[in-house]
Protein backbone atom coordinates (compact mmCIF):
# COMPACT_ATOMS: atom_id res chain seq x y z
CA UNK A 1 0.00 0.00 0.00
CA UNK A 2 1.25 3.34 -0.78
CA UNK A 3 2.49 5.40 2.00
CA UNK A 4 0.36 8.02 2.98
CA UNK A 5 3.31 11.08 3.02
CA UNK A 6 4.02 9.69 -0.54
CA UNK A 7 0.55 9.75 -1.66
CA UNK A 8 -0.12 13.42 -0.61
CA UNK A 9 2.98 14.37 -2.30
CA UNK A 10 1.37 13.20 -5.62
CA UNK A 11 -1.88 14.87 -4.59
CA UNK A 12 0.11 18.39 -4.07
CA UNK A 13 1.39 17.64 -7.53
CA UNK A 14 -2.07 17.85 -9.08
CA UNK A 15 -3.86 20.24 -6.33
CA UNK A 16 -3.85 23.56 -9.03
CA UNK A 17 -4.94 25.91 -6.84
CA UNK A 18 -7.60 23.72 -4.77
CA UNK A 19 -8.65 24.32 -1.08
CA UNK A 20 -7.11 21.86 0.48
CA UNK A 21 -8.65 20.74 4.38
CA UNK A 22 -6.62 18.53 6.35
CA UNK A 23 -6.91 17.45 10.53
CA UNK A 24 -5.45 15.73 12.57
CA UNK A 25 -2.25 13.72 11.33
CA UNK A 26 -3.15 15.07 7.58
CA UNK A 27 -1.90 18.22 9.33
CA UNK A 28 1.56 16.90 9.79
CA UNK A 29 1.97 15.45 6.76
CA UNK A 30 0.67 18.10 4.09
CA UNK A 31 2.60 20.63 5.74
CA UNK A 32 5.66 19.02 4.49
CA UNK A 33 4.69 18.80 0.74
CA UNK A 34 2.16 22.07 0.21
CA UNK A 35 3.53 24.12 -2.39
CA UNK A 36 0.58 26.81 -1.79
CA UNK A 37 0.09 26.86 2.09
CA UNK A 38 -2.19 30.29 1.46
CA UNK A 39 -4.97 27.91 0.36
CA UNK A 40 -4.53 24.96 3.03
CA UNK A 41 -7.06 25.09 6.41
CA UNK A 42 -5.51 23.09 8.41
CA UNK A 43 -7.52 21.82 11.44
CA UNK A 44 -6.12 21.04 14.65
CA UNK A 45 -8.22 18.86 17.36
CA UNK A 46 -10.94 18.61 15.16
CA UNK A 47 -11.24 15.39 14.54
CA UNK A 48 -14.23 14.33 12.11
CA UNK A 49 -14.66 17.49 10.99
CA UNK A 50 -12.78 17.82 8.15
CA UNK A 51 -14.96 16.28 5.93
CA UNK A 52 -17.65 18.64 7.11
CA UNK A 53 -16.30 21.97 6.59
CA UNK A 54 -15.25 20.81 3.18
CA UNK A 55 -18.38 20.25 2.58
CA UNK A 56 -19.75 23.89 3.58
CA UNK A 57 -16.89 25.22 1.58
CA UNK A 58 -17.55 23.70 -1.78
CA UNK A 59 -21.18 24.58 -1.19
CA UNK A 60 -19.60 28.47 -0.23
CA UNK A 61 -17.47 28.59 -3.27
CA UNK A 62 -18.72 26.15 -5.58
CA UNK A 63 -16.67 26.87 -8.53
CA UNK A 64 -13.41 26.25 -6.81
CA UNK A 65 -12.35 22.40 -5.97
CA UNK A 66 -11.99 21.49 -2.19
CA UNK A 67 -9.74 18.27 -1.04
CA UNK A 68 -10.41 16.60 1.96
CA UNK A 69 -7.04 14.92 3.37
CA UNK A 70 -8.85 13.16 5.88
CA UNK A 71 -8.06 10.07 8.43
CA UNK A 72 -9.63 6.62 8.73
CA UNK A 73 -10.52 7.56 12.12
CA UNK A 74 -12.18 10.93 11.10
CA UNK A 75 -13.86 9.72 8.37
CA UNK A 76 -15.61 6.74 10.67
CA UNK A 77 -16.70 9.85 13.08
CA UNK A 78 -18.59 11.78 10.74
CA UNK A 79 -19.43 9.17 7.55
CA UNK A 80 -22.37 11.94 7.12
CA UNK A 81 -20.58 13.76 5.20
CA UNK B 1 -46.11 34.81 26.91
CA UNK B 2 -48.92 36.58 27.69
CA UNK B 3 -52.28 35.83 25.99
CA UNK B 4 -51.99 38.90 23.97
CA UNK B 5 -48.87 37.88 22.39
CA UNK B 6 -48.54 36.51 18.80
CA UNK B 7 -46.54 33.16 18.81
CA UNK B 8 -43.44 33.03 17.13
CA UNK B 9 -44.64 32.86 13.06
CA UNK B 10 -42.29 31.34 10.38
CA UNK B 11 -42.82 34.09 8.37
CA UNK B 12 -41.89 36.72 11.17
CA UNK B 13 -38.79 34.82 11.37
CA UNK B 14 -37.65 34.60 7.93
CA UNK B 15 -38.05 37.96 6.96
CA UNK B 16 -35.60 39.05 9.97
CA UNK B 17 -33.14 36.40 8.80
CA UNK B 18 -33.32 37.79 5.16
CA UNK B 19 -32.67 41.11 6.49
CA UNK B 20 -29.79 39.79 8.38
CA UNK B 21 -28.35 38.62 4.80
CA UNK B 22 -28.51 34.69 6.25
CA UNK B 23 -27.72 32.83 3.04
CA UNK B 24 -28.10 29.11 4.23
CA UNK B 25 -29.71 27.38 6.57
CA UNK B 26 -27.81 24.01 8.02
CA UNK B 27 -30.75 22.40 9.29
CA UNK B 28 -31.61 18.92 11.15
CA UNK B 29 -35.54 18.46 11.02
CA UNK B 30 -36.67 19.01 14.64
CA UNK B 31 -40.44 19.69 16.10
CA UNK B 32 -39.36 23.05 17.80
CA UNK B 33 -38.06 24.53 14.48
CA UNK B 34 -39.30 22.74 11.54
CA UNK B 35 -41.46 26.07 10.73
CA UNK B 36 -39.02 27.89 10.11
CA UNK B 37 -36.88 25.65 7.78
CA UNK B 38 -40.01 24.70 5.77
CA UNK B 39 -41.11 28.02 5.44
CA UNK B 40 -37.92 28.65 3.74
CA UNK B 41 -37.83 25.67 0.83
CA UNK B 42 -38.12 27.37 -2.23
CA UNK B 43 -37.15 30.83 -1.54
CA UNK B 44 -34.43 31.65 -3.91
CA UNK B 45 -32.63 34.03 -1.74
CA UNK B 46 -32.18 31.02 1.01
CA UNK B 47 -30.42 27.58 0.56
CA UNK B 48 -31.72 24.80 2.69
CA UNK B 49 -28.91 22.53 3.87
CA UNK B 50 -30.02 19.31 5.64
CA UNK B 51 -27.61 17.43 7.72
CA UNK B 52 -27.56 13.96 9.53
CA UNK B 53 -25.66 14.76 12.59
CA UNK B 54 -25.69 18.35 14.68
CA UNK B 55 -21.55 18.14 14.92
CA UNK B 56 -21.77 18.02 11.14
CA UNK B 57 -24.09 20.60 10.79
CA UNK B 58 -21.59 23.46 13.01
CA UNK B 59 -18.44 22.14 10.82
CA UNK B 60 -20.53 22.55 7.39
CA UNK B 61 -21.30 26.38 8.68
CA UNK B 62 -17.95 26.64 9.30
CA UNK B 63 -17.16 25.46 5.91
CA UNK B 64 -19.64 28.54 4.59
CA UNK B 65 -18.72 31.13 6.72
CA UNK B 66 -14.92 30.52 5.89
CA UNK B 67 -16.34 31.09 1.95
CA UNK B 68 -18.21 33.89 2.41
CA UNK B 69 -21.55 33.04 3.11
CA UNK B 70 -23.61 33.72 6.18
CA UNK B 71 -25.20 30.60 7.62
CA UNK B 72 -27.41 29.93 11.08
CA UNK B 73 -27.69 26.31 12.28
CA UNK B 74 -31.03 25.72 13.26
CA UNK B 75 -31.71 22.07 15.38
CA UNK B 76 -32.62 21.15 19.00
CA UNK B 77 -31.33 21.68 22.45
CA UNK B 78 -31.20 18.07 22.70
CA UNK B 79 -28.41 18.19 19.27
CA UNK B 80 -26.55 21.10 21.15
CA UNK B 81 -25.46 18.66 23.28
CA UNK B 82 -24.91 16.70 20.47
CA UNK B 83 -22.47 18.89 18.77
CA UNK B 84 -20.71 20.17 21.64
CA UNK B 85 -17.37 19.37 20.43
CA UNK B 86 -17.83 20.92 16.61
CA UNK B 87 -19.05 24.03 18.76
CA UNK B 88 -16.01 23.96 20.74
CA UNK B 89 -13.04 23.17 18.24
CA UNK B 90 -14.62 24.93 15.73
CA UNK B 91 -16.73 27.77 16.26
CA UNK B 92 -15.46 28.56 19.78
CA UNK B 93 -11.70 28.17 19.18
CA UNK B 94 -11.69 29.71 15.48
CA UNK B 95 -13.70 32.98 16.90
CA UNK B 96 -16.74 32.49 14.57
CA UNK B 97 -19.40 34.49 14.44
CA UNK B 98 -22.07 31.73 14.63
CA UNK B 99 -25.45 31.84 14.84
CA UNK B 100 -27.41 28.61 16.40
CA UNK B 101 -31.36 28.84 16.37
CA UNK B 102 -31.95 26.27 19.24
CA UNK B 103 -35.44 24.61 19.55
CA UNK B 104 -36.20 24.97 23.23
CA UNK B 105 -37.31 21.06 24.07
CA UNK B 106 -38.95 21.33 27.42
CA UNK B 107 -39.51 24.73 27.99
CA UNK B 108 -42.63 25.99 28.82
CA UNK B 109 -42.90 29.78 30.19
CA UNK B 110 -43.94 29.93 33.61
CA UNK B 111 -44.04 26.14 34.18
CA UNK B 112 -41.52 23.97 35.72
CA UNK B 113 -39.05 22.04 33.92
CA UNK B 114 -39.03 18.42 33.93
CA UNK B 115 -37.38 17.51 30.81
CA UNK B 116 -33.58 17.20 31.49
CA UNK B 117 -33.32 18.82 28.04
CA UNK B 118 -34.62 21.71 29.11
CA UNK B 119 -32.82 21.80 32.52
CA UNK B 120 -29.51 21.54 31.08
CA UNK B 121 -29.36 23.97 28.62
CA UNK B 122 -29.13 27.51 29.89
CA UNK B 123 -26.90 25.62 32.77
CA UNK B 124 -24.60 24.66 29.81
CA UNK B 125 -24.88 27.54 27.62
CA UNK B 126 -23.58 29.57 30.42
CA UNK B 127 -20.79 27.04 31.31
CA UNK B 128 -19.46 27.79 27.93
CA UNK B 129 -19.36 31.51 28.29
CA UNK B 130 -22.22 31.47 24.55
CA UNK B 131 -24.84 34.05 25.17
CA UNK B 132 -28.45 33.51 24.36
CA UNK B 133 -31.61 34.66 23.85
CA UNK B 134 -34.76 33.60 24.11
CA UNK B 135 -37.32 34.14 21.79
CA UNK B 136 -41.15 33.29 22.96
CA UNK B 137 -43.13 35.72 20.74
CA UNK B 138 -43.86 37.64 17.05
CA UNK B 139 -42.50 40.59 19.83
CA UNK B 140 -38.62 38.69 20.04
CA UNK B 141 -38.17 38.06 15.99
CA UNK B 142 -35.90 41.14 16.87
CA UNK B 143 -33.68 39.13 18.44
CA UNK B 144 -32.17 37.18 15.37
CA UNK B 145 -31.03 40.36 14.22
CA UNK B 146 -29.41 41.81 17.83
CA UNK B 147 -27.70 37.96 18.13
CA UNK B 148 -26.79 38.09 14.26
CA UNK B 149 -25.02 41.82 15.46
CA UNK B 150 -23.44 40.56 18.62
CA UNK B 151 -22.14 37.63 17.01
CA UNK B 152 -20.28 39.31 14.63
CA UNK B 153 -19.06 42.14 16.67
CA UNK B 154 -17.81 39.89 19.09
CA UNK B 155 -16.63 37.34 16.81
CA UNK B 156 -18.37 34.87 18.94
CA UNK B 157 -20.91 31.92 19.07
CA UNK B 158 -24.83 32.66 19.94
CA UNK B 159 -27.76 31.30 20.39
CA UNK B 160 -31.65 31.76 20.17
CA UNK B 161 -33.57 29.81 21.89
CA UNK B 162 -37.14 29.15 20.11
CA UNK B 163 -39.63 28.25 23.42
CA UNK B 164 -42.83 29.27 23.76
CA UNK B 165 -45.27 28.70 21.48
CA UNK B 166 -45.41 29.00 17.48
CA UNK B 167 -47.35 28.87 14.34
CA UNK B 168 -46.75 28.42 10.39
CA UNK B 169 -48.44 31.99 9.49
CA UNK B 170 -47.09 34.47 7.39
Amino acid sequence: MIDSLEAQEVISQYRGSAIVVTTMSTNFEWSQVSTNPDMDLMFSGAMGKASSVGLGLALAQPDKKVIVLDGDGSLLMNLGS
Amino acid sequence: MTTESTPLTAGRMVDELRKCGITHLIWLPDTESQIVCEAVIGQPDFALVPVCREGEAIAVAVGLMLGGKEPVVVHQNTGFFESGDSVRSLALDLHLPLLLIIGYRGWKHGAPMTDSAAIFTEPILDAWGIKYYLMETDEDVGKISLGYKEAHETQKTVVLLLGGGYEHLD
